[in-house]
């Protein structure tokens, strides 16, 4: 099914990249985790001084939602505000923002070094020029892709586990595994699109402008989409119409909020990716074995 | 049976880019050259030939079998040479020789080591600071080294010195010696005349004539350029009996063909004449060639 020495070529041009990503993400996973985990309680906070406050407020038969309404804001903030801890913002702003960023990275520059760089190069003939089936060749290069993010993932998720056994506060073991694991999922789709590309065109900068602009929009929609999402809308900050951002990002299928919550939306959201990942692979396999190669 | 078959090969680009209605043959054990301008189609040719890319219309069969992008089991019988030659980013020559030599199957690596030293390539290199004439090495290793039955070579000695050229055209002659069957184009006329047996001349994508290196060797319509003493005699042999290509008037000269059997006319009448010197323009394919295209444009 696979050719080894094609493999073997293939993990020796990607390894440095690989290694750099998985790195990278591990870092932002310790730094981020620690620092979440020092502001989680809010130390200062001496409740007897704002008992007083509460008592006047009382006294003259006004509410503290009043006191906001009166001051332009909305009252439900308070009670946004008071379930919220640091947890929720790692789940909602950093798994599917800052971490999405490296493997996106990751997908868009390997995906386009799997088949369009080499046939824009030239070393592609050196493959074909042996008796290495064309499918043999685009399933190499999948394997490869797939077992790299998934190796990727597997050491990251090892240490986020071991981040939340050492931190006070932190987010569940079994969440944090779906969390990576939502990750993972991500990142092979956002792959399986590079690696689509990538077998499509002859050309890197063709491959990298649909590759690599579908990634910087998803992730710019992303962060976008934020101002409309639930989080902000019950902050008070929130703009409802940018919610339209949320529904054109792949990586709103990467549901942290259900994870979180523990309802089941994610579930079937995981299973569309998967879905997408297989349409793309084959797809890009497919085509790459009935095209012209220009080399 | 040719080994290799090309039938009205057509891949139209259009603009009058491509190739159209390409036929030809090679034999087995024979040394096929494919000269042409730039942009002639050589390339367009080759890639057909390795089904890396699909014709319009016509077809290549190899050993027999008709090439397409699922042939790839004929690669074992096949060594090629990319015209455009570009490694990937794995390290230095020896891991891509030694990886491309498990690509192909290949254990045995003595004639890789023996192709090496007598390139004088230095595969401790890493790849992506090789010069243009080591890379070329690299790839001439990596496509001679399994002794393929049928090498396919694009523009084999480009980015070559006139001493590893000459070296190449060793390596060619081994391989023709063992029984392989070569095709190569290239826009070096002097290897091309000291290896090929025959010649495709290829011009805007059509084959413009095919040639027989003997004929090249071997003609016996020969050119003089001859240069006299003084002007009466030049004008005087002017009005005698001759074929004549060109003159010069300031110099004295003609250049003139004639037939071997014709010889002996000439030195008659030359005797008759105060002679500066003779010389024999020697009749290469180079020459061939320019003239082909020559009359080819007129013909347009």
């Amino acid at each position: 099914m696979i050719s080894i020495p094609l493999l073997k070529q293939t993990i020796k041009s990607n390894w440095g990249l690989w290694l750099v990503s998985t790195l990278t993400v591990c870092l932002l996973y310790i730094v981020m985790k620690l620092s979440m985990g020092s502001i989680a309680v809010p130390s200062d906070t001496d409740p007897n001084v704002l008992v007083p406050y509460i008592m006047a407020l009382q006294e003259a038969g006004l509410s503290i939602d009043g006191l906001f309404s009166a001051i332009g804001i909305n009252p439900d903030i308070l009670t946004g505000l008071a379930t919220m801890d640091g947890n929720t913002l790692v789940g909602i702003m950093f798994y599917p923002i800052v971490g999405v960023l490296l493997p996106l990275l990751y997908t868009v520059i390997v995906g386009n070094k799997l088949f369009a760089s080499q046939i824009d190069r030239g070393s592609m003939a050196f493959i074909l020029s042996t008796s290495i089936k064309r499918s043999k060749i685009a399933i190499t290069q999948l394997t490869f892709f797939v077992l790299s993010l998934i190796l990727m993932f597997l050491i990251a998720g090892f240490v986020d586990v071991v981040l939340a056994l050492i931190i006070d506060n932190s987010l569940p073991v079994d969440k944090i595994i779906l969390l990576n694991l939502g990750l993972l999922l991500f990142s092979i789709t956002m792959g399986s699109i590079t690696y689509m590309f990538s077998a499509i065109f002859n050309y890197s900068k063709y491959s990298l402008s649909f590759g690599g602009g579908l990634a910087l929009t998803f992730f710019i929609s992303k962060i976008l989409g934020l101002f409309g999402s639930d989080l902000f809308m019950t902050m008070g900050i929130g703009i409802e119409p940018m919610n339209f951002f949320n529904r054109i990002t792949l990586i709103s299928l990467f549901n942290t909020t259900s994870i979180l919550d523990g309802t089941t939306n994610y579930i079937i959201e995981f299973v569309i990716l998967c879905v997408i990942s297989i349409l793309c692979f084959t797809i890009g396999g497919i085509w790459f074995t009935k095209k012209d190669i220009p080399v | 049976m040719g080994i290799i078959e090309i039938h009205n090969l057509t891949k139209d680009y259009g603009l009058s880019r491509g190739i159209f209605d390409v036929s030809l043959e090679v034999k087995k054990g024979e040394i096929f050259g494919f000269v042409g301008t730039n942009g002639s189609g050589k390339t367009t040719t080759i890639r057909n030939m390795m089904g890396f890319i699909k014709p319009d219309y016509g077809s290549v069969r190899i050993l027999d079998h008709k090439v397409n992008y699922n042939t790839e089991y004929l690669m074992k019988h096949i060594g090629y040479v990319p015209g455009e030659i570009s490694f990937p980013d794995i390290g230095d020559g020896n891991a891509f020789i030694k990886i491309q030599a498990e690509m192909i199957g290949l254990k045995n690596m003595d004639y890789a080591n023996y192709l090496i030293k007598k390139l004088g390539l230095d595969t401790s290199a890493n790849l992506k600071r090789m010069s243009k004439g080591m890379k070329q090495k690299t790839a001439i290793v990596c496509g001679f080294m399994g002794k393929p039955d049928i090498l396919i070579l694009d523009e084999p000695s480009t980015g070559l010195d006139p001493l590893m050229r000459e070296l190449f055209v060793d390596i060619l002659i081994e391989a023709k010696q063992r029984g392989a069957t070569i095709f190569m184009s290239s826009h070096v006329f002097e290897e091309i005349e000291k290896t090929c047996d025959r010649v495709a001349l290829l011009h805007n994508g059509n084959i413009i004539d095919i040639v027989n290196m003997k004929v090249i060797h071997h003609n016996e319509l020969k050119t003089y350029k001859i240069e006299f003493e003084s002007n009466e005699d030049y004008q005087k042999f002017l009005k005698e009996q001759i074929n004549l290509i060109s003159k010069k008037d300031i110099y004295h000269q003609v250049t003139v063909d004639i037939m071997d059997n014709q010889i002996n006319n000439l030195m008659r009448t030359l005797s008759m004449y105060k002679v500066k010197y003779i010389k024999e323009e020697k009749y290469t394919l180079e020459k061939y060639f320019l003239k082909k295209i020559i009359e080819e444009k007129k013909n347009d």
